[in-house]
């Protein structure tokens, strides 16, 4: 089956009816998130799926759907154009009518194909001409979703399936149990002649009583094996889960370990800012913190009090000396030239000097004196000389009151001084430092607060780093990650356990089975008497040998089947891995009747933990080999359809990765946002042409329309552009 | 012209090719192609073979083919 085109009509966000030409090698479909690549390998898978008449509103085109008014129709469909023994079409599709304004009635489901016979064209049923061209076996190895199940033995039957198919022998299991049933029943027939028989009862007897303990402890033993190995199968699928997601583990760790090493730290710190501030208030003396600054505060008023003091002493003693001065000075003034005794100051009084001087007479001797005489101006200089004594007489008064007034009556200048003077010395250096190590103390753990911020900051930084982690690991929960994590070595640990059991039992197995034959072929010797007896064990020697080629020969099948695979498979790694180390694919059978994809080196040394690539090209390039193998032993070939398939490669990797499948020779589909770039200036992607140009296959661009609203669904819709 | 093998034939051929199996029924491998021609033969084992293959795609049970094929064998051994 090769696919021609793909149609795809009113599918989700593929709007009216879309084309998709597909050459006969590589087709690659671009779009970035949200454009419709994975709305395009869906469409396949509803058009494959044969289980259900599958007509649910979801797969509607909004923007269609809103479009229509009541009563309107139209339809989804998704059609396919293919060669297989001529060109056929198949085509799914059903049509939905909008009712009213919230409901939109999906109806007449239909999934037809087309065939030509001769100049006619036929209408076949979909499902049944689907699979006479494309069954439901190759189909499984047909599309993948992304890396995750590119794995083709993830389930139990997988191998038996591959072999089945491939092989060209079917129900070879079903022969091998008829072949052990017979040995066994042809077995008991013997024995039961045996026992019978005269010549050598005693010793069947013996011999079959052995055998059944044996059979019974081989039935255990391999039981034992089985059980063993189950889980080591489990085991080795918990650890390949766990690998799958080991870079994301690990990264987890690294983040929750210097998320606990932090906040450790941050416990720590926190210890070390704890400070009880109203008991060393007291207690430790923290109240005298500020002593010193105080004390110097108080010196400085103290000593300043002081110099005041003194000051306004000396200003006192001075003022006193000069009133003693001029009083003296006065005194001397007042006294006459003749040496006679002048009349007092007061006498004549003030009236009667004034009374003198308006009439212009001197009424102390009685002569006149007019004015502008030396009479007139004495009498005007004794008024002012008494005004002047009024006056002085006056200050006088006062400044005796005043000399009677101590000017510091108290000694509390002195006090403080004498305080200051106890404060200081060996008290003041006590206390200081005191000070200091309170200080010292603060000083300390305001440094840790600093440090407690700043880790504080780191913390944050490290839960949000894990909470990007988490967002950018979509289906991974944290409780995942954590309990894989700590699983890890018990996952090791039993599986090491149950190898080490299964080598054990199997080497005891092998020891049972031994002895089982030696008694068999001790029962096979005896010589019956009996003739019938005789014919009975020759029965059984023939079915045990037909019964061991039916084993032989089934295990032979299969392995020639590995081996084919194998060999195919190692082509294809090299041819993906070009210029790159590939190692070797091995696919090892396991006890539950599938089997493992694994790497290993040229040494044969297991490749624990292949890379992301690596593993991708691995499981790709089985999936490769049974295409090819499909090819050569059913002359007939199919498409592998990828959606995403490459999402774990470097650019590098994805260079060489699409330059070696554009040159295989096989249908290959790969939607992916690979060979996207972003544009600088927009932040817009655009398709990277120079490594578009070099490639030969098919290359669609998908993405949205211009002018989609980002909160409204109906304005969505993919639009396609074919390259090359 | 090229023979048409039925699944039952090439069981037939993979089970027939066993050494061992050969060497105890002394037959040539390459003497039986399909299972028509291994129920005409007059190899017991061969033909004993060939019964069971066919039993089982004629979707006869378990106790008819064992029963046919004992008796077969015990008649002819």
């Amino acid at each position: 089956m090769i696919l021609k085109d793909i149609r795809i009509k009113n599918f989700r966000s593929y709007y009216g009816e879309t084309t998709f030409s597909l050459s006969e090698g590589l087709t690659l479909i671009i779009g970035g998130n949200g454009d419709g690549k994975t709305t395009f390998f869906e469409a396949l898978e509803w058009l494959f799926n044969t289980s259900a008449e599958d007509k649910k509103e979801s797969n509607i085109s909004a923007m269609r759907k809103s479009e229509l008014e009541i009563g309107e129709s139209d339809e989804v469909s998704v059609s396919i154009t293919f060669e297989h023994e001529g060109v056929k079409e198949l085509e799914k599709s059903f049509t939905f009518e909008r009712i009213s304004a919230d409901y939109v009635r999906t109806k007449d489901f239909r999934f037809i194909g087309y065939e030509n016979d001769g100049s006619e064209r036929l209408s076949v049923k979909g499902a049944n001409l689907l699979e006479r061209c494309f069954d439901s076996f190759i189909r499984k190895y047909c599309l993948f979703k992304g890396e995750s199940e590119l794995n083709v033995f993830n389930n139990e039957t997988a191998l038996k399936t591959l072999v089945d198919t491939f092989s060209g022998i079917k129900q070879f299991e079903d022969l091998v149990a008829l072949a052990e049933g017979f040995e066994q029943k042809s077995l008991n027939a013997v024995n039961k002649e045996m026992q019978n028989d005269q010549k050598v009862s005693r010793k069947a007897k013996d011999l079959d009583s052995k055998l059944i303990l044996l059979n019974r402890e081989i039935f255990d033993c391999k039981k034992d094996i089985t059980t063993q190995e189950t889980a080591i199968s489990d085991y080795s699928n918990k650890l390949e889960n766990l690998e799958r997601y080991q870079d994301t583990s690990e990264l987890y760790q690294t983040i929750k370990e210097r998320i606990k090493t932090l906040t450790e730290k941050q416990f720590k710190l926190k210890g070390m800012i704890s400070c009880d501030y109203n008991t060393n208030l007291l207690d430790e003396f923290w109240i005298l913190r500020s002593f010193p600054k105080i004390l110097n505060e108080y010196q400085k008023k103290s000593s300043a009090l002081s110099r005041e003091k003194r000051k306004l002493e000396k200003q006192e003693t001075e003022r006193k000396a000069k009133e003693e001065g001029k009083r003296e000075a006065i005194e001397q003034i007042q006294k006459l030239a003749n040496g006679a005794v002048p009349l007092p100051w007061n006498l004549p009084d003030k009236e009667t000097m004034q009374e003198m001087i308006d009439e212009e007479v001197c009424k102390v001797c009685g002569r006149e004196a007019h004015k502008g005489t030396v009479e007139y101006e004495f009498m005007e200089n004794r008024l002012k000389e008494y005004l002047r004594n009024v006056e002085y007489e006056a200050s006088a008064k006062e400044i005796s009151v005043s000399e009677k007034k101590i000017l510091f009556a108290n000694s509390y200048i002195d006090e403080l001084h004498t305080k200051q003077i106890q404060m200081s010395g060996s008290i003041e250096q006590e206390i200081s430092s005191i000070a200091i190590e309170i200080n010292d103390h603060l000083a300390f753990i305001n440094d840790r607060k600093r440090d407690l911020e700043k880790i504080n900051k780191a913390i944050q930084d490290a839960e949000d780093e894990k909470n990007r982690l988490l967002i950018q690991s979509p289906g991974i929960t944290e409780d995942l990650l954590d309990k894989n994590f700590k699983d890890l070595k018990g996952f090791l640990e039993t599986k090491s356990r149950a190898e080490k059991r299964v080598a054990e039992l199997k080497f005891k197995l092998d020891g049972l089975i031994k002895e089982k034959n030696e008694i068999q072929a001790e029962f096979n010797t005896l010589e019956p008497s009996n003739k019938m007896t005789k014919v009975y064990q020759r029965v059984h020697t023939a079915l045990e040998c037909i019964m061991k080629a039916f084993v032989n020969a089934k295990e032979k099948n299969i392995s020639t089947f590995l081996t084919m695979l194998e060999e195919q498979a190692n082509s294809y790694l090299k041819k993906l891995n070009e210029n790159d180390f590939h190692g070797i694919v091995r696919i090892i059978k396991t006890i539950n009747g599938s089997a493992r994809i694994e790497l290993h080196s040229k040494n044969d040394d297991l490749i624990n933990d292949p890379g992301g690539a690596q593993r991708t090209t691995m499981y790709m390039s089985v999936l490769f080999a049974i295409s090819k193998i499909t090819t050569l032993k059913r002359e007939q070939d199919y498409p592998l359809i990828f959606d995403a398939p490459t999402s774990s490669f470097e650019v590098s990797k994805e260079d060489v990765f699409y330059n070696v499948i554009d040159k295989i020779d096989k249908q290959c589909i790969i939607v992916t946002k690979d060979l996207l770039l972003s544009d600088e200036g927009t932040g817009q992607k655009k398709l990277n042409n120079d490594k578009i140009q070099q490639l030969t296959c098919s290359v669609y661009r998908i993405s949205k329309a211009f002018g989609y609203n980002p909160l409204d669904l109906t304005t969505i819709k993919t639009v396609t552009e074919k390259i090359k | 012209m090229v023979k048409y093998l039925t699944n039952g034939d090439k069981i037939l051929q993979a089970v027939l090719s066993d050494q061992r199996l050969s060497e105890y029924a002394e037959y040539s491998p390459a003497e039986f192609e399909t299972i028509s021609e291994a129920l005409d033969s007059d190899n017991p084992v061969v033909c004993a073979i060939a019964k069971i293959i066919d039993g089982n795609q004629r979707k006869s049970t378990e106790k008819e083919i064992y029963n046919e094929v004992s008796n077969y064998l015990k008649q002819t051994i």
